[in-house]
């Protein structure tokens, strides 16, 4: 996996020209045009029923939208199945968190994981040369680069369905984060948390920006402005399917209709404040 | 002048002229690469480091703190969780002639300013981004602070301050000196002298400001062997360091006695799987606060309701057995043959499989202190088999002074003084202590140090008797202790450690209304430590801290706002 080969900081990584989504009769998105660059945190904004998710799962190839174009490193990824998305490098985590309950954190985010296995079935189940070489490369990126980074020691081996919400968010983004994508969607990942888990969240998404090892590219919907005006490098606004801007958090925060239609009057960036 | 050959004290000869690093040098020529030091749980692995790798990077890093201009009786402080790192910036700390610092790891930054200022530390050696923040912040208010050092990487991508060093680029420059002068090392380590001051703890503080004890290397290394001496341990023993560096029974067991038997320090992945790595490890010696074997019994009690039937039963049964065997060892009255079989299978059955669960199944000792615990406790876990004892002491007589001997053991009383240490009751009825171990005095503190220091006696401000078999009984602090209407005195803490044994009434937060005001002493707050030996510290002062420091920058940002999360209110600017 890793990163594309030629691309830098700065370059085009997702592009979304012209999409369009209807259910029916009602317009879920309207000729959106949205540039994510490598290296950046890009956030989408809006009320609820903006279109955001839908925009999300458009990306993630949940949805196949009626018109436009969806280009993934300069490559038109519109009719990629989610898993063949994820393989380019899509990873994403879920609005109310996605996990296996059953399951132990450990095999929940070696599931993200699977992706990179090159043995087959067969000498996965003897277990034997390639596969097992592969079975301890892989653990160890797991422990050393996921586990640690997200301070989840201590559940490892605990199943997710008995975790509390925050570490259940935290496992999902463990899991996207095995897979070593390229770009993160991350719909709204603090979403029920408090506030010191959102606190721990927010440091991860900047690690897993800025750090050396990731430099993941973040495409993040979420409703915590104080967060979102914080991180971001871009802001998308969107309104009923409509863009109403894309800027820098400043710029954002000074559009009047930006103002009028979703952050109001009244100091709304200090959320949880 | 001593001389003490003992084996079960790693037949160290501890004389005046014997300092930590002089001992830490010989213990790590003699072990070599051929065995293990320390062992860290590091990404689900336990990883060892031979006591070759210990002194390499303690030499290294200690060649590096005099590259930056360290000198002798430099003060160097310490931060962080329990991991090698901080034990070898100790070890490297004492080895270049400097006096260790050790903060608690939750230290909040007012706390944080007042000891670095006033210790006049020259060095800090922070853990990672949190303990750097902290620093930082406080860097123009200590003058006296000249390089901050940190170890772990995360977070710390954007910190470009001239006044930053990492522990690899400061082990770079040791080795550039080393190049330059290679004999410099072992000339360090062999200059210096027992009374010599080798660390300056702070005690907890909680009527005051905090008081800095010094300590000599000579006191740290007649506790260890002194303890040893009345219960043996062996260079093949593990031991468990979880608690804080900057608490003294900690430096105790890991310093004192650690180096001078050689056992292996175990350290556990983070602070939070501590009793799951205790359990992999299973250590021969465990010192711990009243708080941790309580929750242990908690735990115990509540997985027994939740067993099934026929496990109640046995659970039930075997319980009985052994309640009865240990009252009978309590009561030094011969066990009989009948009772012995009855053990043995109420082993065999449920106490094998109950201790090896809460990694107390290799113990051989295994020590309470710090504050009181009730009986009730105690006899649960003599029920189960294992040696649990009372310890009393404190910082300024570098660790213990009494300890209950084996067999010997009475609920109420803390034991008999270790060997070297008498103890004595004043007409007031206040315990004092005389020992080698007595520390030297308060830093900067000459009114503190003559008071608590008369005629080498150590006035502990501690109320207690001796009882009829010369045992100490510890009534509680001084200004605890108050009188009833009838002229008797009271101490709610007796009725405290008695009321937590109930499932019911055990609960965080239960106390005793004291004398004058209500004061949560039963673990009101979210961390054990609110109750052991470190500080007792109520939620109050927390919020009253982050109020008086609002903060520029994002509070995700800033790890040293971790403390302050309680905080309702985010500022932004």
């Amino acid at each position: 996996m890793g990163t594309a080969a030629g691309m830098k900081q700065g370059d085009e990584l997702l592009a979304l020209s012209d999409v369009h989504m209807h259910f029916g009769k009602v317009a879920a998105l309207s000729g959106i045009n949205l540039t994510i660059r490598k290296g950046e945190i890009h956030s989408v904004i809006g009320p609820n029923g903006a279109g955001k998710t839908v925009m999300m799962n458009i990306i993630n190839g949940l949805y196949r939208p009626q018109k436009g174009t969806i280009r993934f490193k300069g490559k038109r990824i519109n009719t990629l199945k989610p898993h063949a998305r994820a393989k380019l490098g899509i990873a994403r985590t879920f609005q109310k968190v996605e996990v296996f309950g059953g399951m132990t954190v450990l095999d929940n985010i070696r599931l993200g994981r699977h992706v990179h296995y090159r043995s087959g079935i067969l000498s996965g189940a003897v277990y034997l040369g390639r596969a097992k070489k592969e079975e301890i490369e892989h653990r160890a990126f797991i422990e050393e680069e996921i586990i640690d980074l997200l301070e989840i020691e201590q559940i490892r081996h605990k199943p997710v369905g008995m975790l509390p919400y925050g570490l259940q968010k935290r496992v999902e983004l463990g899991r996207a984060l095995a897979l070593e994508p390229e770009l993160l969607i991350l719909d709204e990942p603090l979403a029920g948390l408090n506030l010191e888990e959102v606190e721990d969240m927010a440091r991860f998404i900047l690690d897993i920006n800025e750090e050396k090892r990731w430099r993941v590219t973040c495409l993040l919907v979420e409703h915590d402005m104080g967060v979102v005006m914080d991180l971001s490098n871009r802001v998308f606004v969107l309104n009923f399917g409509n863009m109403i801007m894309d800027g820098t958090p400043e710029a954002v925060q000074n559009h009047p209709e930006v103002i009028k239609a979703y952050l109001g009057e009244e100091d709304l960036y200090a959320t949880r404040a | 002048m001593q001389h003490v050959h003992s084996p079960a004290t790693g037949g160290v000869s501890i004389t005046k002229e014997l300092t930590i690093q002089k001992l830490f040098y010989d213990q790590a020529r003699r072990y070599g690469k051929g065995r293990v030091a320390m062992r860290e749980k590091e990404f689900g692995l336990w990883r060892p480091i031979t006591w070759r790798d210990y002194f390499e990077n303690v030499k290294y890093l200690s060649l590096g703190l005099v590259r930056l201009g360290l000198e002798p009786g430099d003060k160097v402080a310490m931060i962080g969780d329990n991991r090698p790192e901080g034990l070898w910036a100790e070890m490297a700390t004492l080895c270049a002639g400097g006096v260790a610092v050790w903060l608690f790891q939750d230290c909040l930054i007012d706390e944080v300013r007042y000891i670095l200022d006033h210790s006049d530390t020259k060095f800090l050696f922070g853990e990672g981004q949190e303990e750097v923040d902290k620093a930082l912040s406080i860097l123009g208010e200590c003058p006296q602070l000249k390089k901050i050092i940190w170890d772990n990487p995360k977070g710390m991508r954007n910190y470009h301050q001239d006044c930053l060093i990492s522990n690899n680029a400061l082990m770079d420059l040791g080795r550039e000196l080393e190049q330059a002068q290679p004999d410099l090392f072992a000339q360090m380590v062999h200059r210096g002298h027992g009374d010599d001051v080798a660390l300056l703890f702070y005690t907890s503080g909680t009527t005051s400001l905090p008081k800095g004890a010094l300590l000599s290397h000579n006191n740290m290394l007649t506790m260890g062997q002194h303890l040893m001496s009345v219960d043996p341990c062996y260079d093949t023993d593990d031991y468990v360091s979880y608690l804080p560096f900057a608490w003294i029974g900690e430096q105790m067991m890991s310093i004192s006695c650690g180096l001078q038997i050689g056992y292996t320090i175990n350290f556990p992945e983070e602070p939070e799987t501590a009793q799951e790595n205790i359990r992999e490890i299973g250590p021969h010696v465990m010192f711990a606060p009243p708080r941790m074997y309580e929750q242990m019994t908690r735990s115990v009690q509540v997985k027994h309701l939740d067993a099934s039937w026929i496990k109640r039963q046995f659970f039930t049964l075997a319980s009985k057995i052994g309640y009865h065997v240990a009252d009978l060892k309590f009561g030094k009255r011969p066990v009989p043959l009948i009772w012995k079989l009855l053990e043995k299978l109420a082993y065999i059955t449920v106490q094998k499989k109950l201790k090896d669960h809460l990694g107390l199944s290799r113990v051989r000792h295994a020590y309470t202190g710090g504050a009181a615990m009730g009986p009730d406790h105690f006899r649960f876990f003599h029920a189960l088999g294992v040696n649990l004892k009372q310890i009393y002491g404190q910082t300024e007589v570098a660790g213990i002074s009494v300890v209950h001997r084996d067999g010997d053991i009475k609920f109420d009383t803390v034991g008999h003084p270790i060997p070297g240490t008498e103890i004595k009751i004043t007409a007031e009825g206040e315990i004092i202590t005389r020992s080698p171990s007595v520390f030297l005095g308060y830093y900067k503190n000459p009114e503190a140090t003559e008071k608590a220091l008369v005629d080498g006696w150590l006035y502990s401000d501690d109320k207690g008797f001796l009882d009829e078999d010369g045992h100490l009984v510890v009534f509680d602090r001084t200004k605890d202790v108050f009188t009833l209407r009838d002229g008797k005195p009271f101490s709610p803490q007796y009725l405290e450690t008695r009321l937590k044994f109930s499932p019911t009434s055990g609960t965080p937060g239960s106390s005793v209304i004291r004398r004058t005001s209500f004061r949560p002493c039963c673990a009101s707050t979210t961390t054990w430590s609110a109750n052991g030996p470190m500080r007792r510290r109520s939620i109050t002062p927390v919020i009253r801290n982050c109020r008086r420091n609002p903060r520029s920058t994002p509070w995700w940002r800033n790890r040293s706002a971790r403390p302050t999360r309680i905080c309702p209110m985010r500022p932004r600017s």
